[in-house]
């Protein structure tokens, strides 16, 4: 987490710490303003919805990142999950246990990859690359290659119920960032994630456990993303083996845009949070003034690479 | 720094809101003009851009509004939805990434009262049978069965003796959609008069000129008595290679009548200086498939009439001399070469 500076005059060190965060107070002000049917109640629930998905996992991957790791294998745990949800569902006639075997089941990817990376010292980006296959894999297998419908209509009340108006998938995806935002800042293991990632040796001379961290990370990275994987299935009324294909790229984007390193020790959850938000405006307004959808790959790609280097320029006048 | 970080957030928007909420909430929908979403599930794919194009034309020659999405998952689905109602659409046209998203995308459009239409792919319900909503999707049979009857008709035109003429038929089972190509080629042939013990299957590996020309060469080797060949597949690059293969063997456009299925690849043929064994083409094409939906959406939401249920397409015959008239017709023109 970024120290704050005691010399800087107030404005600088606004400027310094909240950098991204004015930035999407005026993209959010400036599309509010210029493009019709932005600001209202409807597209603000749509919109809302369509950054919970991303948002749950940030909220996990920012520890991944914060400690120097990062998961690519989030996409396909979202898409196993969701299926044997909903496979489980089915033939057990619980929505209980479909939830909690979608849960489990990404714990135990998590679970597997902590290990692998912890304990066998293999890169992050090669072991969850391998996991994304096999979880992929595994997706397709459980499924029988194609999606599988749910009957119990109980299943749909996680990702369709709407409580005071407002979609079940938002109200998860706040509590989540609560929860973690207050996990980060608050207790030894937030304190431990960002040392990991800002020195590894030196904190594990200070004494802390590197392994058991990193794989507490991973696990926690699994369980999330199954559970959003269930949230998506119970959206979908189905669980989908296919998809969510580059869902983890855009987890990641969302942190980086947020102020994230991407080389660990650095970050907070308001950042993740203005970056999910960040990139779901940007996805919601191209969307409502009808861009094209090749010219929102580049844009997309153009805010990423911007953000990067501002937050670059931002550093280095910290310097 | 904490409290500064949280507290801005929570004052930005309200700030926000304060500034924009008089001028920009506009009421969705009601009396309003017609926009309609068209939503398909792989933009990069050109049978999706020319729906995309004869939407817009739909759009531009009824005058009103068209978004049009890609939505890759049912992620992307439900969340362009959702975009659709806040831009006040009042329904929407889609290729769904997978069928069984069916009640999931219905129960939100009911959600924002909108009107669906879907194509190309039909929804699947939870209980497995396809759901009550409007629907355009290529008929895969009835291509075949064209495919079949111009290949007869042909051959009647010709005056070849039937023994001396036989049909190779370059097969693709696995996929049960271009299965129902073959089948429907084989059943118009027999329906027509042409002999079922005359039609000798050869199964392709793959569904490109080699797999067809491997396939048609095990075909050939087995039958050297025959003279004069129909040629029928999955797919034009199907028939190129039985062609090719036959070419090989010192069959030509005199004694070979190949039709294809596409919506381009064996025209080349056609520019050719010399006419091959690759007769026609049956040309499908997306023209209906966006023009259609769209108006029958516009129209059932303007007027409320009622779209048809259930429309199945088919393909035109494009033969060298006629076509340049169907590209026209189809709305390739611009499209077909690649």
């Amino acid at each position: 987490m970024a120290a704050p500076t005691q010399r800087a005059h107030p404005l600088h060190h606004l400027l310094d710490n909240a950098g991204m965060l004015l930035v999407f107070i005026a993209l959010f002000v400036g599309v509010s303003v210029f493009v019709p049917n932005f600001f209202t109640w409807v597209n603000m629930k749509g919109l809302a919805l369509s950054v919970s998905m991303v948002g749950m996992v940030a909220c996990t991957m920012l520890f991944c990142l914060a400690s120097g790791h990062f998961d690519l294998s989030v996409e396909s745990v979202v898409a196993f999950s969701g299926v044997l949800a909903a496979v489980v569902t089915n033939q057990t006639g619980s929505v209980a246990l479909g939830i909690a075997a979608g849960v489990a089941a990404g714990g135990v990817v998590g679970v597997l990859n902590g290990v692998v990376v912890a304990k066998f010292h293999i890169n992050a980006l090669i072991t969850t690359l391998a996991a994304m296959q096999i979880v992929r894999g595994l997706g397709f297998i459980v499924s029988g290659g194609s999606a599988v419908s749910v009957s119990n209509t109980a299943f749909f009340v996680l990702g369709n119920a709407s409580p005071l108006g407002v979609p079940a998938p938002v109200w998860i995806t706040v509590v989540c960032f609560l929860a973690f935002g207050i996990v980060l800042r608050a207790s030894a293991f937030g304190r431990h994630t960002l040392a990991v990632g800002g020195n590894e040796q030196a904190a594990w001379l200070a004494g802390v456990p590197v392994d058991r961290i990193k794989i507490a990370i991973f696990t926690a990275q699994g369980l999330m993303a199954g559970f959003a994987g269930v949230v998506l299935a119970s959206r979908m009324t189905s669980g989908q083996p296919n998809t969510s294909v580059g869902f983890a790229l855009d987890v990641i984007a969302a942190c980086v845009l947020g102020g994230v390193s991407l080389s660990g020790g650095v970050g907070t959850m308001t950042g993740a949070v203005v970056g999910v938000l960040i990139m779901g405006t940007v996805q919601n307004a191209m969307n409502l003034m009808n861009v094209p959808t090749f010219y929102q790959y580049v844009a997309r790609g153009l805010i990423l690479l911007g953000a990067v280097l501002f937050d670059q320029l931002r550093q280095r006048r910290r310097r | 720094m904490s409290r500064t970080r949280l507290l801005l957030p929570v004052a930005g928007l309200v700030l926000a809101a304060a500034l924009v909420s008089p001028g920009c909430t506009r009421a969705p929908s009601g009396e309003g003009p017609i926009t309609i979403g068209f939503l398909v599930k792989q933009p990069e794919e050109l049978w999706f851009q020319n729906e995309w194009k004869f939407a817009q034309r739909c759009a531009n020659e009824y005058g009103f509004e068209l978004i049009k999405i890609g939505t890759p998952d049912g992620e992307k689905l439900l969340n362009a939805i959702d975009v659709l109602a806040a831009s006040g659409a009042q329904g929407f046209v889609v290729c769904t990434p997978d069928v069984k998203l069916g009640p999931a995308v219905m129960a939100k459009a009911r959600s924002h009262a909108m009107k669906v239409f879907t194509v190309d792919d039909q929804f699947v319900g939870s209980d497995g049978a396809f759901m009550d909503v409007p629907y355009m999707g290529l008929s895969a049979k009835a291509i075949g069965r064209k495919v079949g009857r111009a290949l007869y008709d042909e051959f009647v035109r010709r005056g070849w003796p039937i023994e001396e003429t036989a049909a190779c038929a370059v097969t693709f089972d696995e996929l049960n959609t271009v299965k129902e190509r073959t089948d429907g080629s084989t059943e118009a042939l027999v329906e027509a008069g042409f002999p079922a013990g005359r039609i000798f299957r050869g199964a392709e590996k793959t569904t490109d000129v080699p797999g067809a020309f491997d396939a048609a060469n095990i075909v050939l080797t087995q039958h050297p008595d025959v003279k004069r060949w129909l040629v029928f597949s999955v797919n034009d690059e199907g028939v190129l290679g039985a062609v090719r293969a036959m070419e090989g063997r010192g069959f030509d456009a005199e004694t070979i009548i190949g039709i294809g299925i596409g919506a381009g690849t064996g025209l080349k043929e056609f520019d050719k200086q010399q006419p091959t064994g690759y007769f026609a083409s049956c040309m499908i094409s997306p023209l209906r498939h966006g023009y259609e939906t769209t108006e029958h959406l516009y129209k059932w939401i303007k007027d409320g009439v009622e779209p048809p249920g259930d429309v199945r397409t088919d393909g035109v015959i494009a033969t060298r001399a006629n076509y340049r008239q169907v590209l026209v017709d189809l709305g390739l023109e611009d499209t077909a070469r690649e």
